[in-house]
């Protein structure tokens, strides 16, 4: 933790799955035992230790957006050295750490906050060692005292340790972990079954456990409703101690310790890290009172539901319940908080995924939409990205109801670079007008192409890296399958010893956007709209690779003449690499289609014929989780003349042009 | 001699666990409400708690369950499905523990009456306590494949056969007293 946010964002996580248990404790207290109401706290440890959002799911969903709107209000006529009004909240290591002198008043909190736990370490460690020098000063016991210690280790077969005889001791405790030392009042005559309480702390290392809560405590120091909840873990510690005495006493000796318990409810005790006492405070020892009460009164054999009840509680406390969600202004003109917290919201819930990214950014071109906008904005961006929507909810949409992802590549860093292609049902230029194609007609139908790049900075985010261009026309096949109008991701080459083979290839992803409005589908049947909510979690549903081989005839004039027809094959590279034997085909006449796992062209050559044959496909892949890389690897070109097999091209990944 | 109520009681837990575990839903109307079912189980409880008197620890907690789950109904009639996370979470745990100890409580009694029903009642106890522990765990079990169709089978016999081991429980209670 570097900032006072995150550790707000940290501390609220604890309270709130702390206030969890209190809870459940709370619903079970007279049916399940002390040794469940403590151990159940043992939740909370990871919760304390591990940051908030980890996973980015919150006990809490609005509360990391709601913090960042507060940041963002806190921050922004600051220059606070800690953190930026719009960098996203992020607890990151635990431990709090100063990076940096403080410049604003947030930085200040934040300082003075680490000051407070610094000084409460201390204040334990200088207590401790105070107590031990106390200790160190105590007289050796009394024979008589000896004896009874000796006794009550024999009888209940539990391990002594040194111990002392302090003057003006209220009540008996434990003190250390690796030396303990066991310190009696002096002048009076301890009970045994005090003995046995301090002894069972010592055999179940309770000491040590009360240092660990300590240091705890420590984080959340200036939380008062955690140290409520570690006050409540230690009483729960004792009444577990007190119901470990009570197993092994029995009839009228019960009795007696609930006596002696009572006749310590206005006694000082004393209260330091690495030290256990039979007395914790009035209040404490009422609660603890009615444990002892209801002894025999808890349900027996209910192990297996305990754990299962614990188990049960643990994801949640640990990892939260959900994440946060946008909150989607797409319909209203909200200003003021409205929009802070819609905006926040944007930067508590980053996208997860490069798809998600895509499908969120897209989204935001086609609905103009800021809270999507800044959901993928870089960082560095992100204050000019709110002066520029300033606060107004934009309701200019385009006519687009489908996106494509065009040629999806990795880079060296982990990112990705693609063209974001708008499938527009109406386009017009931005200045007015119309757009027309070659021959001077008025089209509407085409796609916008915007260059991409997708990387990860907290999160998925996308910076345009070119112009949107503006592809007007229908093309030759739906878009999903590949267009002739937009660019390959690459080519490969190669001369054969009777033409030249091109291939040309683009990879296709598309993110499943069909929402079923089933609303009347008794009568009507579904029907499937654009779904033009966001997707920050979204992974491509389909990722196809086309292709478009091109054979250039380049034989002899009297080849050429010999010609009745001419065809290609193309067989693709599998995970086993290209077939051994070429696939044997029946080219007669013309023919298009696909067979054996190759698919081929061939046609009737005449006169008029231009030297070329052209075989398109496309390749369709549903893979989960998202496997970019899918063209094949090679492939085998067999060029066929009048029927007949006349050379094979292998054209292999290195061949890319 | 006075007439026990324990038998009654037990034919109340069985056919409120009858109405929990089966649901015939018309359009958003559940014409066999869970609360009805908790609402049979809670009038069964204090003739429960003549025999065990732990079970009346379970009052609040059925009392608690029928509330939520006419809760639940209502909303669902008005087309409304909550989602409250935490509070689901809550009643999750709630529910595991009522029942773990309702049967706890069965199978005490009918080892302290010598009634064969005693291990069945504790087997299921054991299982329903994991089987409901699994189902409610957050893990997006129906992302692995087959699981929800097992997963419907094992609840469908356990449903079943912890409806046939009540009933014949309640069978052996009423021999024992015809006795």
């Amino acid at each position: 933790m570097t900032n006072i946010w995150s550790f707000l964002m940290q501390t609220a996580e604890v309270t709130l799955a702390a206030y969890l248990l209190l809870l459940i404790k709370q619903i079970f207290s007279n049916k399940l035992s002390p040794r469940w109401q403590y151990g159940i706290w043992v939740l909370l440890i990871p919760r304390i230790l591990l940051p908030a959002g980890l996973s980015g799911k919150y006990l809490l969903p609005e509360l990391p957006i709601f913090l960042e709107y507060c940041k963002t209000l806190a921050e922004a006529p600051l220059s606070s050295g800690y953190i930026t009004a719009y960098t996203p909240i992020h607890t990151g290591f635990v431990l709090p750490w100063v990076i940096r002198a403080p410049l604003s008043i947030t930085d200040w909190l934040f300082v003075l906050y680490v000051l407070g736990t610094l000084v409460l370490l201390f204040k334990y460690a200088f207590v401790y060692i105070r107590l031990r020098f106390l200790l160190k000063k105590g007289m050796p016991l009394t024979a008589d005292q000896e004896n009874r210690l000796e006794q009550v280790c024999d009888t209940y077969e539990l391990k002594p340790c040194r111990a002392v005889s302090v003057p003006g001791l209220p009540s008996a405790f434990v003190c250390g972990v690796l030396k303990p030392v066991l310190a009696l009042p002096d002048g009076c005559v301890t009970d045994d079954k005090v003995l046995l309480h301090e002894l069972l702390h010592l055999r179940y290392h309770d000491s040590l456990q009360n240092i660990f809560w300590s240091l705890l405590r420590a984080l959340n120091w200036c939380n008062p409703f955690m140290n409520y909840i570690f006050d409540r873990i230690s009483s729960d510690m004792e009444a577990l101690c007190d119901q470990r005495v009570m197993e092994r006493i029995e009839g009228e000796e019960r009795r007696e310790y609930g006596r002696i318990l009572l006749s310590m409810t206005n006694e000082r005790y004393p209260h330091a890290p690495g030290t256990t006492s039979l007395s914790n405070g009035g209040k404490n020892i009422s609660r603890r009172i009615l444990s002892i009460a209801r002894f025999k009164k808890y349900p027996k054999g209910m192990l297996l539901v305990s754990v299962c009840i614990a188990i049960l509680l643990l994801p949640p406390t640990l990892v939260g319940v959900a994440a946060p969600g946008f909150h989607d202004m797409s319909y209203s003109t909200g200003t003021g908080f409205d929009y802070g917290m819609a905006m926040a919201s944007a930067r508590a819930r980053r996208c997860t995924t490069p798809a998600g990214a895509i499908d969120t950014f897209a989204k935001a071109l086609i609905y103009d939409n800021p809270v999507y906008y800044a959901a993928v904005t870089p960082l560095d961006e992100m204050e000019e990205l709110v002066s520029r929507t300033d606060g107004k909810i934009r309701e200019a949409q385009l006519a687009c109801s489908q996106y494509l992802v065009y040629n999806l590549t990795g880079e060296a860093d982990g990112g990705f670079r693609a063209l974001l292609v708008l499938v527009m049902d109406s386009m017009a230029p931005p200045e007015g007008g119309y757009y027309y194609d070659e021959q001077g007609n008025h089209v509407n139908r085409g796609c916008y192409v915007y260059p991409i790049r997708v990387f990860k900075e907290n999160g998925w985010v996308i910076e345009q890296t070119g112009q949107c261009q503006a592809v007007t026309g229908i093309s030759e096949s739906p878009l999903e399958y590949r267009s002739g109008n937009l660019p390959c991701l690459s080519s490969l080459e190669q001369m054969g010893s009777t033409g030249s083979i091109r291939i040309e290839e683009q990879v296709i992803a598309m993110v499943d956007n069909q929402l079923a409005n089933n609303d009347q589908s008794f009568l009507f049947g579904s029907y499937y709209h654009f779904d033009g909510r966001a997707k920050p979690d979204a992974v491509f549903s389909q990722i196809n690779s086309a292709y478009k081989v091109t054979y250039a005839f380049n034989g002899t004039a009297q080849e050429r003449r010999s010609l009745w027809s001419a065809g290609i094959a193309t067989v693709c590279a599998d995970e086993n690499g290209l077939p051994s034997e070429p696939v044997q085909l029946n080219m007669t006449g013309d023919t298009g289609g696909s067979r054996d796992g190759c698919t081929y062209t061939n046609r009737n050559v005449d006169e008029t014929w231009d030297g070329l044959i052209t075989d398109i496909d496309t390749e369709f892949h549903y893979t989960y989780p998202n496997d970019y890389d899918v063209l094949p690897d090679a492939y085998a070109i067999q060029v066929y003349w009048n029927g007949s097999l006349e050379e094979t091209v292998t054209l292999e990944r290195s061949d890319t042009k | 001699m006075t007439e026990r109520k324990y038998p009654g009681a037990l034919s109340l837990i069985a056919w409120g666990t009858l109405l929990l575990f089966v649901n015939i839903t018309v359009g958003n109307l559940n014409l066999l409400p869970n609360w009805l079912g908790y609402l049979l189980i809670c009038r069964a409880l204090p003739a429960v708690g003549e025999e065990e008197p732990e079970a009346l620890l379970l009052k609040p907690l059925c009392a608690a369950l029928a509330l939520w789950e006419g809760l639940l109904w209502l909303l669902l009639l008005f087309g409304t499905v909550p989602d409250w996370p935490v509070v689901r979470l809550a009643f999750s745990v709630i529910f595991l523990y009522f029942d773990f100890q309702l049967l706890s409580n069965l199978a005490s009694t009918a080892q302290r009456h010598g009634c064969q029903e005693e291990k069945s009642l504790r087997r299921l106890r054991n299982i329903r306590a994991v089987l409901n522990t699994l189902l409610a765990l957050p893990f997006g079990w129906e992302m692995v494949p087959y699981f929800s169709s097992v997963m419907i089978v094992i609840c469908l016999v356990a449903g079943l056969w912890t409806c046939c081991v009540l009933f014949a429980y309640r069978r052996s209670e009423e021999a024992l007293e015809s006795v």
